[in-house]
């Protein structure tokens, strides 16, 4: 065996000691409690990949000693099978932090059960973690499209449909009514699910002109500069920062819209909560537009849906404080930024708007009359430290919506939190972090009992169908 | 530090590997001289399918519009460009992706066998690419670029 095979030798089997620690790890973790049933799934996956990860490596030696390939070739064949093992390690880390010791158990029920609603055959992971961000990515899909043909296919049967892994501040976990933020995430999921982007991008008015422009000015201080950059590269990276741009704001205002259209009011609140607070109101990047851009297109899409000149005067103020500021024009780095933001204009606002309409049925939607009804009956029963988990006359109550729930919260966050504030213990109002955190307790406490009560329900449905 | 991409683009950008990776194999069978069967000549399909797609993000400019593939075939120009690192003009491009189009087709049809040579500048050009792509999904594993989810705060951009 000459040096180059001995090497490629050494890299399967030291891939494949890796593979079996994977199978070591999942032995480790697998007889923890988690909080979903999503973890086990990943945990199953993960160990059976990584038997298949070994097997496939094995077969490799046949090509390495082929004859065929240069040995820059056959190490770049097996780093790319090798680099399947930190995926399976990062599966692995989405799991970490899901166990009912560190993820907000209350919430995941009411949540899975929302999710499975939107999203039939779907299941979550909800995980707490150490960094400051909100993210919830679907795991199973791309997976399955990855694996389709390969051995590893196999595998992926072990995974539902859709595997959605949440993950939230670990230190913010049971600040509830930010979590409002996860509807702009589902609302990914449904952009890529219902294909948004396949019947909304080719509406989208591109102006010709203006990319046409941006290529002149370009390449003429190119021309100027004692060393251009080669045309064709040129070419390359104007076109790519444009279509980068484009397509993800556009993606990522879609989101917004349908994150709009699942929770209403409360996906605005829990998003200017956090704008507000973290990121400069004009900083974008290729796949993030400016935080002025997304709250202009909330607040259009909550004026057209709800009666905003009728809500309470502090919720008036609030959203009329955001929307002058939305109005101003965004100061843009850069002239990629101009050309997508050019192109992002009212007209587009509009089509993401009616794109996010037809990727949601109107019962999956939050309404405005759901809205009134929630601050008029649900709001009072938290400032009487009541948790609304359930409403209607004993004994024929109903579960209240995770969307209700959280709204209502927001609701007294924003318009009664004073009146909250004097009713509690001396203890708990001594401060407004003390208040907010009993605040979120009952809004935590009202989902956990709406998850209870739906629990119940399923449970006598089961029961009178003669299951077990 | 949790990264900041997409899982999905990791496995985008493993599962575009993968297929490159198989189309260089293919082309290393045929510049040996061995007969290819469906399986390779469904590859070279789809070497051919690349390079079109290299062409259409190159032209995207000249009619910018959208479309579900847009993304796709500016990637594809970038990486076709990032292949070529001797080609600077925009016209050497065409002509030398036209050119690659073309042996691919002629080994995917299985008419006729186009001379080592070209199979070989073929293979280089896939083998270039793979590399590139290898970069990507190493820099995605890193936390590096793409990054895609939620940024409602953002820590390092």
């Amino acid at each position: 065996m000459d040096s180059y095979g001995r090497i490629a030798a050494l890299k399967i089997e030291t891939a494949q000691d890796r593979a079996h620690a994977l199978i070591e790890e999942v032995r480790r973790v697998e007889n923890k409690v988690y909080a979903s049933p999503g973890s086990s799934c990943v945990l199953t996956f993960v160990s059976d990949a990584a038997d298949r990860i070994a097997a496939l490596l094995e077969g490799q030696k046949a090509i390495t000693s082929a004859g065929l390939l240069t040995p820059s070739q056959i190490e770049t064949r097996l780093h790319r099978i090798t680099n399947l093992i930190p995926l399976l390690h990062q599966l692995l880390g989405f799991v970490e932090g899901s166990d009912v010791h560190r993820s907000p158990a209350q919430l995941i029920p009411t949540l899975r059960r929302y999710t499975q609603s939107i999203l039939p055959g779907s299941e979550i992971v909800v995980s707490s973690k150490s960094e400051l961000n909100y993210s919830i990515q679907d795991i199973a899909r791309p997976l399955a499209d990855l694996f389709k043909g390969t051995p590893l296919e196999a595998s992926c049967a072990l995974l539902p449909d859709l595997l959605f892994m949440m993950s939230i501040p670990g230190v913010e976990s049971g600040k509830v009514l930010i979590h409002g933020v996860l509807s702009h995430e589902l609302g990914h999921a449904i952009y890529n699910k219902k294909e948004v982007a396949k019947e909304l991008l080719p509406k989208i008015d591109f102006k010709e002109d203006l990319v046409k422009g941006l290529v002149k000015t370009m390449f003429e201080n190119q021309a100027k500069q004692g060393n251009p950059t080669p045309e064709v590269r040129l070419r390359k990276q104007v076109t790519q920062e444009i279509t980068t741009r484009v397509n993800s704001w556009i993606k990522e205002l879609c989101s917004d819209a349908i994150g709009i259209r699942l929770f209403g009011p409360a996906l605005f609140f829990a998003a200017a909560h956090l704008l507000v607070s973290f990121r400069p109101i004009d900083k974008c990047s290729d796949t993030h537009p400016p935080s002025r851009l997304r709250v202009k297109l909330m607040i259009r899409m909550l004026k057209q849906l709800y009666p905003v000149e009728k809500w309470r005067g502090e919720l008036q103020s609030f959203i009329k404080a955001w929307d002058e500021v939305s109005g101003d024009p965004v100061s843009t780095a850069n002239a990629y930024d101009q050309v997508a933001l050019e192109t992002i204009n009212e007209a587009a606002l509009d089509l993401i708007s009616d794109a996010s309409a037809s990727a949601t049925s109107l019962a999956q939607c939050y309404s405005s009359d759901q809205f009134s009804r929630d601050t008029r009956d649900l709001a009072p029963l938290l400032l009487h430290d009541i948790p609304p988990g359930e409403t209607g006359p004993y004994g024929h109550g109903a579960a209240v919506t995770l969307a209700s729930v959280i709204n209502a919260g927001w609701h007294v966050y924003l318009c009664d939190f004073e009146a909250f504030r004097k009713r509690l213990h001396s203890n708990d109002s001594a401060t407004r972090f003390t208040t907010a955190a009993k605040l979120h307790e009952l809004v935590l406490k009202a989902l956990e009992i709406s998850g209870i009560r739906v629990s119940w329900e399923e449970a006598r449905g089961d029961s009178k169908r003669g299951k077990n | 530090m949790h990264s900041e991409h997409r899982f999905s683009d990791l496995t985008e950008s493993l599962k575009s590997g993968f297929l490159l990776d198989d189309i260089v194999l293919a082309l290393a069978r045929a510049g040996k001289g061995e007969t290819l069967d469906n399986s390779d000549r469904l590859l070279l399909e789809k070497a051919v399918s690349l390079l079109q797609s290299a062409e259409a993000g190159y032209h995207w400019l000249d009619k910018p519009e959208l479309t579900s593939e847009t993304n796709s075939s500016a990637t594809f120009f970038a990486r076709a460009v990032n292949a070529m690192p001797s080609v600077y003009a925009n016209e050497a491009f065409l002509e030398k992706v036209s050119e690659l189009k073309a042996i691919a087709e002629e080994l995917s049809s299985g008419r006729s066998v186009p001379a080592p040579d070209k199979i070989h500048q073929l293979q280089t050009f896939f083998y270039n690419t793979s590399q590139s792509e290898l970069e990507r999904t190493e820099g995605l594993l890193s936390g590096e670029g793409g990054a895609d989810i939620l940024k409602w705060t953002v820590m390092d951009e």
